[in-house]
C-alpha cells in the first residue's frame, strides 16, 4: 500500500463511512481526554460535602449493626500504617459484607441494592454543563454556565457532585476519573472521532465515532501524541455516525440517535451507551477539538461491578444517588427509570484514521 | 615482515607513524568501534553472548570517527572496562549453557587443567578474535595462562575463561593491527582484515582467512573474487550502514536533546526511528535498487513509523499493504510534497538544530562539510549572537531576518554567505523536523543559491545538490578515508580522482564504489617508514 497524504487520505474514510458532499473533507481525531462534565462551585452542595471515605465507612458499619466501639477500633487500626489493611482484614470484610439477603451477609459491592440508602448529599446549584435532553426546563433542569441554555439535564452531576473525588469543571478532571483514565487509556483501544463537512465554519456535517485497533501514544510531556495513525476496528458495534451542523466552528449533533462504544478495558466504563446523544464540539485552529458529549445513559453502566470493586470509596452512596436521580426510560413493569442524564467532556487531538478493509 | 609494536598500559601508541610517503599514506592502527566489537563477539560466539559494548565518546576527524579511531588510545578506566567486558563474555562462553556448543573438546577432568583441550579452543577462537592465526609464542602463552588459572581455581572452565579474557584485552583484539611486507603492501591477513572491516564491519570469515592463507588476496583475480563474494553477502549492508552512520554523524544523536515544551513530539522513539528512516532509505536506494547515489538528495520514497508519522504529520499505519503488522511502512511523498531526499529527514534537520530552534547556519555548515567535503571555519570567539538567538524579537520574525541582522557584522558575513542560503531553504522544517510554512506568523522564504545555482525551496535544493559535481566526489573521498582510517595522502590524489571518474562513469552506484576501493592496489599500500 502506498500512502497518500492530505485530504485524499481522509476522503477514504469519508467515502466508506460518511454520507457527505462531493467536496467534503473528513478530519480525524483521537480522544485524548474523556471525563464527566461537572461544574463544581463553592456552595453548590447546600447540605455540605459528603464525608470522606473512611468516615462514610464508619457510618455504614454502624448502620449495618456493628458496635460503635468496634467501628472506632477498626478505624484506629486502619490509620495505623504498621498494620496491614488489606482487603482481607476484619474491617474490610465488614465493609464489604454490609449487604443482607435473606438474613445473610453478602458483598455490598456485588449487591448494592441490598444495602440501606445512606442518603448522601447531592448538588443543589442551578448550574451544570450538558444539554436540555427532554426539551423541558423542569424543576431538575440546570442552566449551562457556558451557553446560557436552560433546562440542562445532567443528573449524573447532581448525584456525584458532592463527593470530593468527583469535583471537577470544564477544564479540571474529577480526581477519580483522571486517575483511572490515565491508567487505562494507554492500554485500551483508542477511541476515535471524525467530522466530515464541506465547510468547517458553517454548514452540514457528519460526526462519527469508532474504536481503534491501536492504543494512544504519549509525547515527551505525557500528553496524547497528535497526528498518529489509527486503524478503525471493523467491529460495527463501535461505529456510529450522526448528522450534525457546524456554526462558527462549533459542531452540534442534530439527529440525536444512540451511541455505543465498546471500550472493554475501561474500568470506569466498560461500554459507553448513550441515547438521545448530543454533542457540542469546538474545532480549534491547532487541529484539536474539545467539547461536551451528553445523552441518557443506563444508570447501571455508570456504576458497574468493576467500578464498585475498584473504587470502593463511597460507592454505595454513589449507587443510591445515581439510582434515585435516574431520569429517563422508565421500566415498563416497575416504572423505575433505567437511564440517567449525563454529560462528558471530550478533548481530542488530530489523528489519521484508516478505514477497515472492505 | 614488520609488525608495529604496541605499548599497552594507560595509553597505546603506534610506533613510527611520522613518515609521509609521496604515493601512499602511513599505516594506522584503529581501535575497534563498539559495533565492530559487538559484531566480532556475535560472529565468534553467537548472538546470545551479547557483549553490550559501550565505549567512550569518540571525536571526529576529517569528517569521520573512522579516522579519529586511528588516534584513539585506551585510558586506564577504559582498560578496566574492556577487562570487565572480556571477563563477562568469557564466563558466558564457558558456562554450562554454552560450553557444549562453543568449546570443541571435553577436558580429561573439569577440575584440572587440560592443555590440549585448552589449546584447541584458544587457538581456534584466537584466530577469529585476532583475525589471523596465533603465533606459536602467543598460543603457548595463553595456554599456559589458562592452565595456571585452572590449577589455581581447580576448574578447567575457569582457566579457559581466564585465557579467553586474556585474548580479548589484548591490543591484537582491541585494535586493528596491520602488518606490512617489505614491498610496502599489507600482508595477506591484514588485507583480509582491512577488507572485512570495510565491507562487513566485522572480522574476516573463515573463507576469507583461507583465501589470505593461500595467497589469493595477492592476485587481482583472487581479490576481486573475494570482494564480489563479500559485496553479495547480506553483511555488506552492515558495512554500508556503518559508513553512512559515521558520515552523517549519527553518533551525535547520543547527546541530542530537544526542549520538551517546544518539541513535545520528539520522543526517544523518534530519535531512534529518525536514524533508521535514513538508513532504510539509503539501503533501499543504494543497495536494493542500486540507484544513483545522488538520488538520496531527491528521492520521494522513504520508510516511516507511526512515531515519525506523528512528527511529520503523515499517516503511517502499523500494517503492510496486505494488512500484516509492520513497524515500518514504505511511503511515497506526492509530487507537490515539501519533502524529498535525506536533507528533509529529521535525522538531518533535527540533528543540525539547536534544542529549541532551528539553525540555518548549522544545517548549511553540515551540508557543506558532510556532503560536499568543504571546510566551514568556526565562528570567531567574540561574536555577539544575541540577535540570532532571540527568536521572540518582533522586529525579526524569521530566521532569515535574524541572520540578516546578525550578518551586518563584517566578521560574520563571509561565513554566513556560504552556509545560510541552504540552511534557510530547510527552515520550513522546525528544530524537530516538523513541516511549517511560517515562523512567528511571517512566511518563511526558502529561496537561495548553492554555489551559484538558484533554488526556491528544500526540494529544489535537493535537486541542486544532486547535480552538484562536488557531492559524488566528496563521497568517494570520504569512503576511501573511511576504509583507510586516515585522510588520503597527497600522493593518493590520482587514485582518488580515478575512482571519482569511475564512479561517475558507472552511474554513481555505491556498491561499485565500495568494490572500486576494495580492489585497488592503493587501498593496501603503505608508505615506507623512515
Amino acid at each position: 500500500m502506498r500512502l497518500v497524504r492530505g485530504p485524499l487520505y481522509f476522503l477514504a474514510v469519508a467515502s466508506v463511512l460518511c454520507a457527505s458532499g462531493a467536496h467534503a473533507e473528513t478530519r480525524g481525531f483521537v480522544i485524548a481526554q474523556f471525563f464527566p462534565a461537572f461544574h463544581s462551585q463553592e456552595g453548590d452542595c447546600a447540605g455540605g460535602m459528603n464525608l470522606n471515605t473512611g468516615d462514610q465507612y464508619d457510618i455504614g458499619l454502624v448502620q449495618a449493626g456493628y458496635d460503635e466501639k468496634q467501628v472506632a477500633e477498626w478505624a484506629r487500626k486502619a490509620e495505623d500504617k504498621a498494620l496491614i489493611t488489606s482487603f482481607r482484614d476484619e474491617r474490610h470484610r465488614a465493609i464489604r459484607d454490609r449487604a443482607t439477603i435473606n438474613g445473610k451477609k453478602v458483598s455490598a459491592w456485588v449487591n448494592p441494592q441490598a444495602t440501606p440508602d445512606p442518603n448522601l448529599n447531592t448538588v443543589t446549584s442551578k448550574f451544570a454543563l450538558g444539554f436540555d435532553l427532554d426539551g423541558k426546563e423542569g424543576a431538575a433542569g440546570f442552566e449551562n454556565p457556558m451557553t446560557g441554555e436552560k433546562g440542562v439535564d445532567n443528573q449524573y452531576f447532581r448525584a456525584l457532585g458532592c463527593f470530593t473525588a468527583h469535583r471537577g469543571s470544564y477544564s479540571d478532571r474529577p480526581a477519580t476519573w483522571s486517575y483511572m483514565w490515565d491508567i487505562v487509556a494507554p492500554a485500551m483501544p483508542a477511541w476515535l472521532m471524525s467530522v466530515t463537512a464541506d465547510d468547517f465554519k458553517n454548514g452540514a456535517a457528519t460526526v462519527s465515532f469508532y474504536r481503534a485497533r491501536e492504543h494512544i501514544e504519549r509525547d515527551v510531556n505525557n500528553n496524547v501524541l497528535p497526528d498518529l495513525t489509527f486503524r478503525i476496528d471493523p467491529d460495527l458495534r463501535s461505529q456510529v455516525s450522526f448528522k450534525a451542523e457546524i456554526k462558527d466552528g462549533v459542531v452540534s449533533i442534530t439527529e440525536h440517535g444512540n451511541l455505543h462504544a465498546v471500550w472493554g478495558e475501561m474500568v470506569l466504563l466498560t461500554d459507553l451507551r448513550l441515547g438521545n446523544t448530543h454533542l457540542r464540539l469546538s474545532l480549534r485552529d491547532d487541529g484539536s477539538a474539545d467539547g461536551v458529549l451528553g445523552g441518557y445513559q443506563p444508570w447501571k453502566d455508570t456504576i458497574s461491578d468493576g467500578y464498585r470493586s475498584a473504587m470502593g470509596a463511597d460507592s454505595l452512596g454513589e449507587y443510591w444517588n445515581i439510582r434515585k436521580l435516574a431520569d429517563a426510560n422508565p421500566d415498563p413493569k416497575t416504572g423505575a427509570n433505567q437511564d440517567i442524564s449525563v454529560a462528558y467532556r471530550i478533548n481530542a487531538v488530530p489523528a489519521f484514521l484508516i478505514p477497515p478493509p472492505q | 615482515m614488520r609488525k608495529f609494536g604496541l605499548v599497552l598500559g594507560l595509553g597505546l601508541a603506534v610506533a613510527g607513524q611520522a613518515a609521509a610517503a609521496e604515493t601512499s599514506g602511513h599505516l594506522v592502527m584503529r581501535r575497534l568501534t563498539p559495533e565492530q566489537y559487538e559484531n566480532i563477539i556475535a560472529e565468534t560466539f553467537g548472538r546470545d553472548v551479547s557483549s553490550g559494548a559501550r565505549f567512550s565518546d569518540q571525536t571526529r576527524e576529517g569528517g569521520l570517527i573512522a579516522i579519529s579511531a586511528s588516534k584513539t588510545t585506551v585510558t586506564g578506566p577504559e582498560l578496566e572496562h574492556f577487562d570487565s567486558l572480556a571477563r563477562t563474555i568469557a564466563e558466558k562462553v564457558v558456562d554450562k549453557g554454552h560450553r557444549n556448543a562453543l568449546v570443541p573438546c571435553k577436558p580429561a577432568s573439569i577440575k584440572d587443567a587440560d592443555d590440549a583441550c585448552a589449546r584447541q579452543f584458544l587457538t581456534d577462537v584466537g584466530r577469529s578474535l585476532y583475525r589471523r592465526p596465533l603465533t606459536k609464542d602467543e598460543a603457548d602463552a595463553i595456554v599456559l595462562a589458562a592452565g595456571d588459572a585452572a590449577r589455581t581455581q581447580k576448574s578447567f572452565y575457569d582457566g579457559l575463561a581466564h585465557g579467553l579474557a586474556g585474548l580479548m584485552i589484548s591490543p591484537d583484539f582491541l585494535f586493528r593491527v596491520e602488518n606490512v611486507k617489505a614491498d610496502g603492501t599489507l600482508d595477506a591477513y591484514s588485507k583480509a582484515s582491512r577488507l572485512s572491516f570495510f565491507l562487513w564491519n566485522t572480522q574476516p570469515d573463515e573463507a576469507l582467512l583461507k583465501a589470505a592463507e593461500k595467497g589469493n588476496l595477492d592476485t587481482e583475480k583472487g581479490l576481486a573474487r573475494e570482494v564480489d563474494r563479500m559485496i553479495a553477502s547480506r553483511r555488506f549492508e552492515t558495512a554500508v550502514r556503518a559508513f553512512f552512520s559515521d558520515l552523517l554523524m549519527f553518533d551525535d544523536f547520543n547527546a541530542l536533546s530537544k526542549d520538551a515544551m517546544i518539541y513535545p513530539r520528539f520522543t526517544q522513539q523518534v530519535i531512534k526511528d529518525a536514524q533508521e528512516q535514513t538508513m532504510r532509505t539509503l539501503v533501499d536506494l543504494l543497495l536494493t535498487k542500486r540507484s544513483d547515489y545522488r538520488d538520496i538528495f531527491t528521492s520521494r520514497t522513504t520508510f516511516l513509523t507511526p512515531a515519525l508519522g506523528s512528527l511529520y504529520r503523515m499517516p503511517v499505519p502499523k500494517t503492510t499493504p496486505n494488512m500484516e503488522p509492520a513497524d515500518w511502512v514504505e511511503v511515497q511523498y506526492p509530487e507537490n510534497d515539501p519533502r524529498a531526499g535525506i536533507l528533509t529527514h529529521a535525522s538531518f534537520v533535527a540533528l543540525h538544530s539547536h534544542p529549541g530552534r532551528t539553525s540555518p547556519t548549522l544545517r548549511g555548515k553540515a551540508l557543506r562539510e558532510i556532503l560536499l567535503c568543504q571546510r566551514v571555519p568556526d565562528p570567531p570567539g567574540n561574536v555577539n549572537f544575541t540577535v540570532v538567538q532571540d527568536s521572540s524579537n518582533p522586529l525579526y520574525k524569521t530566521a532569515r531576518e535574524r541572520l540578516n541582522a546578525h550578518a551586518t557584522e563584517a566578521m560574520c558575513t563571509g561565513c554566513h554567505k556560504i552556509t545560510d542560503p541552504m540552511g534557510l531553504a530547510l527552515d520550513v522544517f522546525d528544530g524537530a523536523g516538523t513541516y511549517r510554512t511560517t515562523e512567528n506568523g511571517a512566511a518563511i522564504d526558502t529561496s537561495g543559491t548553492l554555489d551559484g545555482v538558484a533554488f526556491k525551496n528544500a526540494v529544489e535544493l535537493g535537486n541542486v545538490l544532486h547535480n552538484h559535481p562536488g557531492a559524488p566526489k566528496c563521497l568517494v573521498t570520504r569512503l576511501a578515508s573511511y576504509g583507510l582510517g586516515r585522510v588520503p595522502a597527497a600522493g593518493e590524489k590520482t587514485w582518488i580522482e580515478a575512482m571519482q571518474a569511475d564512479f561517475a562513469k558507472a552511474g554513481y552506484r555505491v556498491p561499485d564504489l565500495f568494490k572500486s576501493v576494495a580492489t585497488s592496489a592503493a587501498f593496501f599500500k603503505v608508505a615506507n617508514e623512515k
